[in-house]
């Protein structure tokens, strides 16, 4: 009896008490129950394959733990499998990976606008003027005419105000406003026909209900925008025009001057260098830079109205790299090198595919005793003549 | 066997130690014991109280193991993991070195997997459409597969570029299907004023950089972990050769304790984990057979629920970058 006595407390002793510690219990079984753990403690003993081998191996974790212990693990366990099984296989975000990273597009290089120096000049003088004039007053000036600059920035000036934000704070009308002056730059004196028009500002829509809100948004110019502005806009019938007779247009200028004198390759007159410089400094920059944010607020830039924005602004680069050239023509002709060097080199920062201008620039640098320039010049115009050839050999 | 030889071995004893005290009441005649009687009377009922815990004890058994199959993923006992306790770091585009103390001890693992975490559950508070793009430097053999990239290029980049670097160095990244950007260092490691000049540039074009760097090439280090948002300080357990402890001093030496992560790679249950207050931030990344057992430095692990070390990450992560990682991205 006292034998069966000890068996027993010793069956107690192995079945009850755990045998390993168990003050990190209630972390453990947290964790396992929010299935981060497959165990509360270890796995049982690989014992093999086969029912008594795995419950040999239940038994002896069974004997570790203790049955409170070991029950407690089991129930832990199950819900920490539930658990995992919900969860998906990996947690990703829905949206599609980042695109690579590529270096921005290098901004543009302009020369200072002359248009800030003027400016900035007449300030002056009216300030100089100001204490003399005070004692007489100044005879009323005429308002002068429409000023437009739209290389480099957006700037719409009449009699000393600038309109430039009153047609900008609506997005509807200064797409109409701008397009009409893009047309009129792109081609001269020519109208655009009042569909087109409604096609460009309200995309996808009824053809009817884009006249319709055409109609609307043209019988708005006189309440919405400056007289000055709403005045420019003809209508003709069907066809519509901006009229910048009257008006300072810088796109036009710059197409009047190359047009008049960007042609031949020996000396100006000294007006006509001095002209050619005035248009090359007055040139701000891209034509019309505010565009893309008056087609996003307008249109999403669903129309093809930015086609027509980017053949100007192409169109004027052209210009200006004519006027470039022709003024460095000048200069050469003059053999003057140190003025000839910074045109050309502006126009092949331009225009890296004119080799003309690069012999040129290679010439001006030799005359100027720069030869090492003049050499890495002809190596690299030398080398991008050569890999054309080689391309066949390779593919 | 060998979590359990300590219970056996117990209950061996205690075993032995049962059948002593039979033989010795029964040969030496301690009937006359005080102790034997009480015994005695509560033979009966200690034993039915015996037997039913048997019974009880082997149903239970019987009816685990015939409803549950056992888990062939988990073939050891996990370790108790603490919680990572990381720096908050809320600045653009952070900069986070790994540095590991000693080869092989899976600080490129870790590069890796936090990148692939940033990639793929990341996002921006004023930008909630896009995913984060991470950007990874790698020594050349850890750059998993799948990208491609010129491990040389950097090298050749800084050789010609002497004196600034330009945008268009990211063009020498080589790109991951999940997003993520890798650029290898090359034999040649960038010097640290190369470093200087490659980091603002990377900062415009991605939304975290991570370094791994091997602790060999020390003034590289030195320069990366001042410049570092965090730095992981990258060691596995068993390594006792005092780098570890040279590190820690330095570090310390050098400021940068509270931006320095204690971290502990493949840990193991048995591993003793950290003295309490070794580091104002530690980190610890359980042994995992999803890393072991990867192929071609995989990442996934990183963003696979059923990995114990992923899991680890992602938390550590959230709580290194809560405004990159918003809370409850990880299931």
């Amino acid at each position: 009896m006292i034998t069966l006595s000890l068996l027993a407390i010793w069956v107690l002793f192995v079945l009850l008490a755990p045998k390993r510690g168990v003050n990190s219990l209630a972390e453990r079984v947290r964790a396992t129950d929010q299935g981060h753990r497959v165990y509360v403690f270890a796995p049982p003993a690989e014992l093999g394959r086969g029912f008594a081998r795995s419950g040999l191996g239940e038994g002896i974790r069974l004997t570790q733990l203790g049955l409170p212990v070991y029950m407690l693990c089991l129930w832990a366990e199950a819900r920490g499998r539930r658990c995992r099984l919900a969860m998906p296989p990996t947690t990703k975000s829905q949206l599609s990976p980042a695109p690579k990273a590529h270096p921005p597009v290098r901004r543009q290089y302009v020369l200072p606008p002359m248009a800030w120096r003027r400016e900035w000049e007449a300030t002056i003088l009216s300030r100089n003027a100001g204490p003399s004039g005070s004692a007489a007053p100044a005879p009323r000036q005429l308002p002068g005419p429409l000023t437009i600059r739209s290389l480099g920035n957006l700037q719409l000036l009449y009699a000393g105000e600038d309109l430039t934000a009153r047609l900008l704070r609506a997005p509807t009308l200064c797409f109409i406003w701008l397009f009409l002056l893009t047309h009129a730059a792109a081609r001269p004196r020519s109208s655009v026909h009042r569909q087109v028009l409604a096609e460009e500002a309200f995309p996808g829509i009824d053809p009817e209900q884009q006249r319709g809100r055409l109609r609307g948004r043209l019988s708005d110019l006189q309440h919405d925008l400056p007289a000055i502005l709403a005045d420019r806009v003809k209508v003709d019938g069907d066809l519509l025009s901006l009229d910048l007779e009257a008006a300072e247009f810088d796109v036009a200028r710059l197409r009047a001057t190359a047009d008049d004198l960007a042609g031949g390759t020996g000396l100006l007159t000294e007006a006509a260098t001095k002209a050619i410089a005035v248009a090359i400094a007055n040139y701000g920059g891209e034509y019309l830079p505010v565009w893309d944010e008056v087609e996003r607020q307008t249109t999403s830039g669903r129309g093809s109205a930015g086609d027509l924005i980017r053949a100007v602004r192409t169109l004027a680069d052209d210009l200006h790299t004519q006027l470039l050239v022709r003024l460095a023509r000048h200069h050469e002709a003059r053999h003057d090198s140190p003025q000839t060097i910074p045109l050309l080199e502006e126009v092949l920062r331009r225009r890296p595919e004119r080799d003309d201008v690069a012999q040129i620039l290679t010439a001006a640098y030799r005359d100027t005793g720069q030869m090492i320039r003049a050499r890495q010049l002809e190596t690299t115009y030398r080398s991008e003549l050569v890999q054309p050839q080689r391309k066949p050999e390779m593919e | 066997m060998r979590p359990y030889r300590g219970s056996i071995a117990a209950s061996a004893a205690t075993l032995a130690v049962t059948v002593l005290l039979s033989i010795a009441f029964w040969r030496l005649g301690l009937n006359g014991h005080s102790l034997a009687p009480a015994l005695a009377a509560g033979g009966l009922p200690l034993g039915l109280a015996a037997g039913i815990l048997l019974v009880v004890a082997a149903a239970t058994v019987a009816i685990h193991i015939s409803v549950t199959a056992p888990s062939p993923s988990v073939s050891a006992e996990e370790p108790l993991l603490a919680a990572p306790r990381v720096p908050a770091i809320r600045r653009n585009a952070p900069f986070i070195v790994v540095l590991g103390v000693r080869p092989k001890s899976g600080a490129s693992t870790l590069a890796c997997g936090l990148a692939l975490v940033l990639a793929t559950q990341g996002r921006i508070a004023k930008e909630p459409d896009r995913r984060l793009r991470p950007l990874c430097l790698l020594r050349s053999d850890d750059v998993p597969s799948g990208v491609a990239l010129d491990s040389s290029a950097l090298e050749a980049y800084f050789r010609a570029q002497s004196t600034a670097v330009d945008d268009d160095v990211v063009d020498l990244a080589g790109r991951h299907p999940e997003g993520i950007e890798f650029l290898a260092m090359g034999r040649e490691k960038p010097s640290a004023s190369q470093l200087r000049q490659l980091l603002p540039v990377l900062r415009d074009h991605y939304d975290a950089i991570i370094m791994d760097i091997p602790a060999d090439d020390r003034w590289l280090a030195t320069t990366c972990v001042e410049l570092a948002d965090v730095v992981f300080l990258m060691w596995v357990p068993g390594s006792q050769d005092g780098t570890l402890q040279r590190w820690v001093d330095r570090l310390w030496g050098l400021g940068l304790e509270g931006k320095t992560v204690l971290t502990v790679g493949r840990r193991r249950a048995g591993d003793r984990p950290f003295s309490k207050g070794a580091s104002q931030f530690e980190l610890e990344i359980p042994e995992d057979a999803a890393i072991r057992d990867r192929i071609d430095n995989d990442m996934a692990w990183a963003v696979a629920n059923s990995s114990a070390a992923g899991r680890q990450l992602r938390q550590a992560a959230r709580r290194l970058l809560p405004d990159l990682l918003p809370q409850g991205a990880d299931g």
